[in-house]
């Protein structure tokens, strides 16, 4: 007889699943708990190359208060369901909302969206997960609070807590999100409520101040990981600055990557430049302005010629880098001319202000990121082949030249030996580089996807062999990258599971856990 | 809701966005009942993507042959930036139109961002389909439909094969259900596809592949289904055809109109099924129909290289 669920949890009998189901609808009612195909299907949707019903969800849950949260917990514990958490869902690219392994539970906190507090004095926020940046950027503005948020591309969709708990980035001072997070709270697998750092203290108002508490430092331990479900999260603000220059500066060949990291990294350490810079490779920007199929069809990689022709129509570089000031005029004025004149040395660079490049649309909505206003803007890049196909490879890089061109050689390599193209960038932390590349490819066409899955497999096992890491990756590569982290790492992370979640319910697969 | 949303929408509606996309190009075709006879609204949102044009044409033709009275033509609404741009007047328009099912086209941008939409909105989403024409005569099948859909009773894929084997198109239809039935006992209608060769898979998943043209060990790799046996041992052929068994349960034979153009048949498909034309129902969990034209490619009437995504939603 078929099952009344569209999936069922690995190892959970379909009598057991309905009697936790019923108790599911007496905790939330009948409405937070969906069981139908018509609701579940967005749960299904993946861009990645495996079929979706690898990752699809039994139920979703819609919980509203910890206290739900707790009693869920305490009903999968009973039955030993795996419960997938989300907070806004919007992972896109990295699995997306759909659990890691078939028949998981999903439990969305998009509901529990409240903005708890945001103090304009000390520029802090603490939000349940749910809360989205648009959201919180509409609470700022209509408080004129003067404070800016950093997000990542998909800002007004996404939110900060799932962004920061799968330690995304963004593109102001404050883009590597977990260095400016201050505070959780956390349910734990047994039920109790955790908060971190100083919000363990009765009546202390530090929570969201000071980071460290006392005794080790727990926050990183429920970022990447499946150790307990963060319902609240304190992170920093920063201040509007009085005065922001955006700017942009071209170069023409791939091999300038070395001259472009050499130049930035003195000035992102010293603080000159004091966002997350942003270098992306033409084809990066490319969809923002032209698409795939006006230059090139048939199978293989986009020629080189073709994307010299991309830049000459579209005025880009093939490397375009996109940086800002921040500060008073009389620090920005300083500033810039340090920028210049570092970047002006060897006459390769072109260098455009706000006012040289305001028509240009990739210059637009980079100048939004990098002054934390919303933009969904870099989703064109799904349409630059179209079918739905996106996986983001995202291994780290010293920010050194050598070490930059390297990684984008090795990439553009292997994507091309399955036909792909380099659709590559690099974030510029100070002294690392997230080299992030949209692996793109059309999931209708199914040699394609079988390509797409044999390339994202070869550029792990290839970047792992050199020493490079993975900092995040989707749900259907998570063992194998938690794999090339080496043994005592693994065991370390399956220790402090089986420690706080000994029966294994909260998110199995997550980084490999389990 | 801030002003200028309020006023957006309420413009929309008013017709300043609203397109009457007039008598359709398809020519009338017979209908077939019982169809979309609910009081539910049905409504096409078409989004900034090349072929939209041509999809609002086949869904119009296809509400015109197979809607109610009730119904008309569809009304339309635009969304005239991308939903990178616009993405909340969006929601608005949606929150705001309760009991309506839309059918909607947009690109694959766009509809990376509408899934979000929909599942924060609790819409149901009935369907979603992924629609290629490779660019080029390199693909074996340059035209690729692949649909996520809540059950077989959302199934588009039968009609859209009979009416591109017709215009002698070479296409790959895979369909993919939450679900397998096909719901309550109904009256199905059947379709002639009688150059299709019907094979069956009866373990889980239950699946369904419909071959012409192209040999079934082929076509189980373009489709991806490639496994560690051979198809042949997988997959059984199946005795009674589709049309013949719906024939003998003496539900009505379906005419549909003819359109040489692949993204306008794609639209009237999916209008279709949306608006509850039963064809060629099944309970399974997988269906695929691969057919290579033995004439070359026709005409695509400049549509080769389009690619877009489409839904069908519950509000």
């Amino acid at each position: 007889m078929a099952s009344k669920y569209i999936a069922l949890p690995k190892g959970v009998s379909e009598k057991d699943f309905e009697a936790a189901v019923g108790h599911f609808r007496g905790i939330l009612g009948d409405d937070a708990v969906l069981t139908s195909a018509e609701q579940l299907i967005p749960y299904t949707k993946t861009m990645m190359p495996v079929p979706d019903a690898e990752h699809t969800p039994s139920i979703a849950l819609l919980a509203t208060t910890v206290e739900q949260i707790q009693k869920i917990v305490a009903v999968c514990n009973q039955y030993k369901i795996p419960v997938w958490t989300i907070s806004t869902g919007k992972n896109l690219g990295y699995g997306s909302a759909a659990p890691a392994e078939r028949g998981q539970i999903v439990l969305d906190l998009k509901r529990m969206n409240r903005i708890l507090e945001v103090d304009k004095d000390l520029a802090f926020a603490l939000v349940e997960p749910g809360v989205t940046y648009q959201q919180l950027y509409d609470y700022i503005k209509e408080h004129k609070l003067g404070l800016w948020l950093s997000m990542p591309a998909p800002s007004a969709i996404a939110g900060p807590v799932g962004n920061t708990l799968d330690r995304g980035v963004g593109y102001t001072p404050y883009g590597e999100h977990f260095l400016f997070a201050c505070g959780m709270e956390v349910v734990l697998a047994n039920g109790e409520v955790l908060r971190t750092g100083m919000g363990s203290m009765p009546n202390s108002n530090t929570w969201q101040v000071f980071k460290w508490g006392y005794g080790p430092y727990l926050d990183g331990i429920f970022t990447q990981s499946n150790y307990g479900i963060v319902t609240k999260f304190g992170f920093w603000l920063m201040p509007e600055p009085p005065a922001f220059k955006p700017f942009v500066i071209q170069y023409e060949h791939e091999e300038d990557i070395v001259e472009i990291v050499e130049t930035i990294r003195p000035l992102r350490i010293s603080g000159v430049i004091p966002n997350a810079v942003v270098i992306a490779h033409a084809l990066y920007e490319a969809p923002v302005k032209a698409r795939r199929g006006d230059y090139v069809s048939g199978p293989g990689s986009i020629p080189d010629e073709a994307v010299y022709r991309i830049m000459k129509d579209h005025k880009l570089g093939i490397w375009n880098v996109y940086a800002a000031l921040y500060g008073t005029q009389e620090q920005i004025d300083v500033n810039w001319k340090i920028v210049t004149q570092a970047f002006g040395q060897s006459g390769k660079a072109k260098i455009l202000t706000e006012q040289e490049a305001a028509n240009d649309p990739a210059f637009a909505y980079r100048t939004k990121l990098m002054r934390g206003e919303m933009t969904l803007t870099e989703f064109s890049l799904y349409n630059w082949r179209g079918g739905g196909g996106s996986m983001w490879f995202a291994p780290v890089s010293q920010a050194r030249g050598s070490e930059t061109l390297k990684q984008m050689a090795l990439t553009k390599q292997i994507l091309a030996k399955y036909g792909l193209d380099y659709s590559g960038e690099f974030i510029v932390g100070m002294r690392d580089m997230h080299h992030i590349v949209d692996v793109l490819y059309d999931k209708t066409d199914a040699e394609q996807t079988k390509a797409a899955y044999q390339c994202f497999d070869e550029l792990l096992t290839e970047f792992s062999a050199r020493g490079y890491g993975i900092y995040r990756v989707n749900t259907a590569f998570m063992d194998k990258v938690a794999e090339t982290y080496g043994p005592v790492q693994r065991n370390i992370h399956r220790t402090l599971k089986k420690a706080l979640d000994p029966n294994g319910i909260l998110a199995p697969g997550k980084s490999g856990i389990r | 809701m801030d002003e200028t949303r309020r006023d957006f929408i309420k413009g929309m509606f008013a017709s300043g966005t609203f397109l009457a996309l007039g008598v359709p190009g398809i020519a009338r075709a017979a209908s077939v009942g019982p169809l979309f006879d609910s009081t539910r609204n049905c409504r096409l949102l078409l989004g900034n993507t090349t072929g939209a044009e041509s999809f609002a044409k086949g869904v119009q033709s296809a509400c015109f042959n197979h809607g109610s009275r009730h119904h008309g033509a569809l009304p339309v609404f635009r969304f005239e930036s991308e939903l990178s741009t616009g993405f909340l007047h969006l929601v608005d328009l949606l929150m705001q139109s309760r009991n309506t099912r839309w059918i909607a086209v947009m690109d694959h941008a766009d509809a990376a961002i509408f899934t979000e939409l929909i599942r924060n909105s609790a819409a149901h989403l009935l369907a979603s389909g992924s629609h290629t024409f490779a660019a080029g005569d390199h693909a074996a099948l340059p035209l690729r439909h692949v649909w996520a859909a809540a059950s077989p009773a959302y199934s588009t894929g039968g009609l859209l094969a009979s009416m591109l084997a017709r215009e002698q198109y070479s296409f790959s239809i895979v369909e993919r259900f939450l679900t397998q039935s096909a719901g309550e006992s109904i009256e199905n209608a059947a379709l002639s596809l009688p150059e299709f060769l019907p094979y069956h898979r009866a373990d889980q998943p239950v699946t369904r592949l419909y071959c012409a043209g192209v040999p079934l060990p082929e076509a189980g790799r373009l489709l991806g289904w490639e496994t560690s046996k051979n198809q042949e041992s997988l997959f059984s052929r199946t005795i009674a055809s589709t049309a013949s068994r719906n024939e003998t349960a003496g539900s009505t034979t379906v005419e549909y109109p003819q359109s040489g153009d692949w993204v306008e048949a794609t639209g009237y498909a999916v209008a279709a099924a949306a608006l509850g034309m039963k064809i060629n129902r099944e309970s399974c969990s997988e269906r695929a129909f691969v057919y290579r034209s033995g004439q070359g490619h026709p005409d695509h009437k400049g549509l080769s290289g389009v690619n877009f995504a489409s839904f069908v939603i519950d509000v």
